[in-house]
């Protein structure tokens, strides 16, 4: 099969082949029962007329008179047509019928008194069937004791010629061949239509799928009632697909359409805010006042920039991790500090529960920073106020397990993996004005996959959402 | 003329209002989805600037719920969501326009006045009551060969009297559409300010475009009320 094998030509193949196969046998079949059948009526015939020639070889007196040479002679039907001939096993002398002439027939025989048969050729172009047989000349005067050694013996051979025979087979094969040609054909042409027409739902669905605009792309596959049921798998595994790579375009779509609103949303600040100290002439400290909330837009900006960068970097492997001896807790302890004015103002506090023994990490201090940081900043901005948020460490399978949960104010009903899309925040605002770019989750995401930790979010109960990440103990 | 704005990226948010308000609007300003829609159903604005991004309640479920209590407030939506589908969506909800960040302050306030003219069938950018005439865009007033010059506030209520010009506005009406909430006062301010701009209005001998329906209110007449 080449390249590009065809359904239609290994269909076509196969059958075609499969239905060469039985006509053939059924040819050969068919033609050897006629022969062999053909071939048994002349051994009959051959048989009864050769038992009842031998009965004429006769002895009278210890002489040999060959009455069936008789008989035929007699005939003049017989003396054209009969082909026989006998031999004396003692002297070899022969005697045949007049219509061999100056041919002979083949001398063979088997066990006393058992026929054989054989297929010849005499006089280099006739076809005969021959039987042979070795007998005992038959005492015709009974009444003088001849002992048995001195009884001739003689091998008689009676041949009919075949080709009235063959000519029918010959005939026979070619109607057999013919009929047989036939057959293939036809059953090809029918099997050419059905196959080709039971591949016409996989053309139409091909043709279907190639005229599809861009817009349509993901759009799945509508069936009739009479589809294929063979097709039917198909269809659904590719509208499975569909879906699939729809989900897919959507997440990129959506990271495209929440990364330019991220940009774009500081950019019209910045243009309003300049466009506005541009109206009228104002005092050199309202235009300072203006530039500083130029300046902290554009400071935001270059975060978000930064870490979509740092992002796309982990995403594309290119982080080089830069191993240092770390202490986890420290680092949890400082991260908290670090949010002292957002926990004073959301009335947050923190229970600490940190066994871990593995505390001291060898790790990329930086990126262990910035996935602690996120963390504890997202749990601290998303908890509920008041409450308290915990922090714990411990070591499971040799692995550090640190958890962060908070409290939430009402039950999350959203798909926690959603949150690792870059952008991605469930109540679709993208701008809370603390400092978050809404890929801190995402670059947790990756950080985690870099340094061969696992990270899982999952609200434990209605009133609780929890981070975990489960990091390696690192041999120190 | 009094416009709600519903904008959480408080850089906007403030830079409109204070524009706004420099142009003679009186501005309402959240940024906050949940109480943007208790102002929006409260007050009543001459067209309401929504973020659709917006904590709470997001704009377009705010859109959907003013238009479903048969709210015709023009709504302008301001979005950083410039695809087809988006635009689609917003205006299919009920916007009467949407304008993708970033934009221009001035193509913001043509926005809002185009809308606001819509309100009160005005289509020019020019009004003319009698031989007083608004201009809308560069905001100058003459009266006949006169040029009047305004305060922002006396702006404010001329252009408000323009666009209703000979229907009666109630003191009620004007307080809530030309002044400030935070401002303080009465409606009694209002009277103090009728009084101003109607002598900027009349001298001489001149026929007294703004008059007074005791008990109703004040209306601009290019009849002398006659």
């Amino acid at each position: 099969m080449g390249p590009n094998p065809s359904i239609l030509g290994r269909l076509l193949l196969g059958t075609g082949l499969s239905i060469l196969l039985m006509v053939l046998m059924g040819i050969v079949i068919v033609y050897f029962s006629i022969r062999n059948s053909f071939i048994e009526q002349i051994d009959v015939d051959l048989k009864s007329t050769a038992n009842l020639m031998v009965s004429e070889l006769e002895t009278q007196g210890g002489n040999v008179y060959h009455e069936w040479l008789l008989d035929i002679e007699d005939d003049p039907t017989r003396a054209l047509d009969d082909l026989a001939q006998a031999w004396d096993v003692r002297t070899g002398q022969s005697v045949k019928s007049p219509a061999l002439g100056p041919r002979e027939l083949p001398r063979f025989h088997g066990e006393l008194n058992q026929p054989v048969f054989l297929d010849a050729t005499i006089g280099g172009d006739q076809s005969v069937r021959a039987i042979g047989i070795l007998v005992n000349a038959v005492p015709k005067d009974r009444v003088i004791e001849v002992p048995d050694y001195e009884i001739p013996q003689f091998v008689f051979v009676l041949a009919a010629s075949t080709r009235q025979k063959d000519n029918a087979l010959r005939n026979l094969r070619q109607t057999l061949i013919l009929v047989g040609l036939g057959t293939f054909v036809l059953c090809g042409v029918a099997i050419f239509g059905v196959i080709n027409q039971s591949l016409v739902p996989l053309k139409d669905l091909s043709d279907r799928l190639d005229a599809r605009e861009d817009n349509q792309l993901g759009r799945p596959i509508v069936i009739s009632h009479n589809f294929p049921m063979e097709l039917r798998g198909l269809v659904e595994g590719y509208n499975h697909l569909l879906e699939r790579i729809e989900g897919v375009r959507k997440r990129e779509r959506d990271f495209s359409y929440h990364a330019a609103h991220e940009l774009r949303t500081p950019l019209s600040g910045i243009k309003m805010v300049t466009e506005l100290a541009l109206t009228r002439e104002r005092s050199s400290e309202d235009y300072q006042n203006r530039f500083q909330k130029v300046d902290t837009i554009a400071d935001g900006m270059k975060t978000t920039v930064s870490r979509l960068m740092q992002f796309a970097r982990l995403q594309g492997g290119n982080e080089v991790l830069v191993l240092d001896r770390i202490d986890l807790h420290e680092l949890l302890d400082t991260a908290w500090k670090e949010l002292s004015q957002k926990t004073k103002d959301h009335k947050l506090s923190a229970k600490w529960k940190l066994n871990s023994e593995h505390f001291i990490q060898e790790n990329d201090a930086e990126l262990l920073r910035i996935l602690v940081s996120n963390l504890i900043d997202n749990a601290a901005s998303y908890a509920e106020e008041g409450s308290a948020i915990k922090i714990e460490t411990f070591d499971e399978k040799k692995h550090l397990i640190l958890t962060i949960s908070n409290a939430i104010p009402e039950k999350l009903e959203e798909n926690c993996e959603r949150f690792f899309e870059p952008f991605y925040r469930a109540d679709k605002v993208r701008t809370h004005g603390e400092g978050h770019t809404g890929i801190g989750l995402s670059l947790c995401k990756e950080i985690a996959l870099t340094i061969g930790a696992i990270i899982n979010i999952a609200p434990t109960d209605e009133k609780t959402f929890e981070a975990q990440v489960s990091i390696p103990f690192s041999d120190l | 003329m009094r416009i709600l704005l519903i904008e959480d990226y408080t850089p906007l948010r403030e830079s409109i209002t204070e524009h706004l308000k420099d142009t003679g609007f009186a501005v309402d300003a959240t940024p906050d989805g949940n109480e943007g829609l208790k102002f929006a159903t409260s007050h009543k604005y001459d067209a309401i600037v929504l973020d659709l991004m917006v904590p709470g309640i997001d704009g377009l479920k705010i859109l959907t719920e003013l238009r479903k209590n048969g709210d015709e407030t023009p709504i302008i939506i301001t979005s950083a969501l410039d695809s087809m589908e988006n635009r689609v969506e917003g205006l299919n909800a009920g916007a009467d326009d949407y304008l993708i960040k970033p934009f221009g302050l001035p193509e913001l306030l043509a926005r809002i006045q185009a809308q606001t003219r819509k309100v009160y069938g005005k289509r020019k950018a020019t009004i003319e009551v009698g031989d007083l005439v608004v201009d809308l865009n560069s905001k100058r007033v003459t009266r006949g060969k006169r040029e009047i010059v305004l305060t922002k506030r006396e702006y404010g209520l001329l252009e408000y009297l323009t666009y209703r010009a000979g229907e009666i506005v109630s003191r009620q009406e004007i307080w809530e559409h030309v002044y400030q909430d935070a401002e303080g006062g009465s409606s009694n301010a209002v009277d103090v300010y009728v009084s101003y701009l109607r002598k900027k209005l009349n001298e001489g001998n001149e026929p007294n475009l703004l008059q007074t329906r005791r008990g109703q209110g004040y209306f601009l007449d290019p009849n002398d009320g006659t």
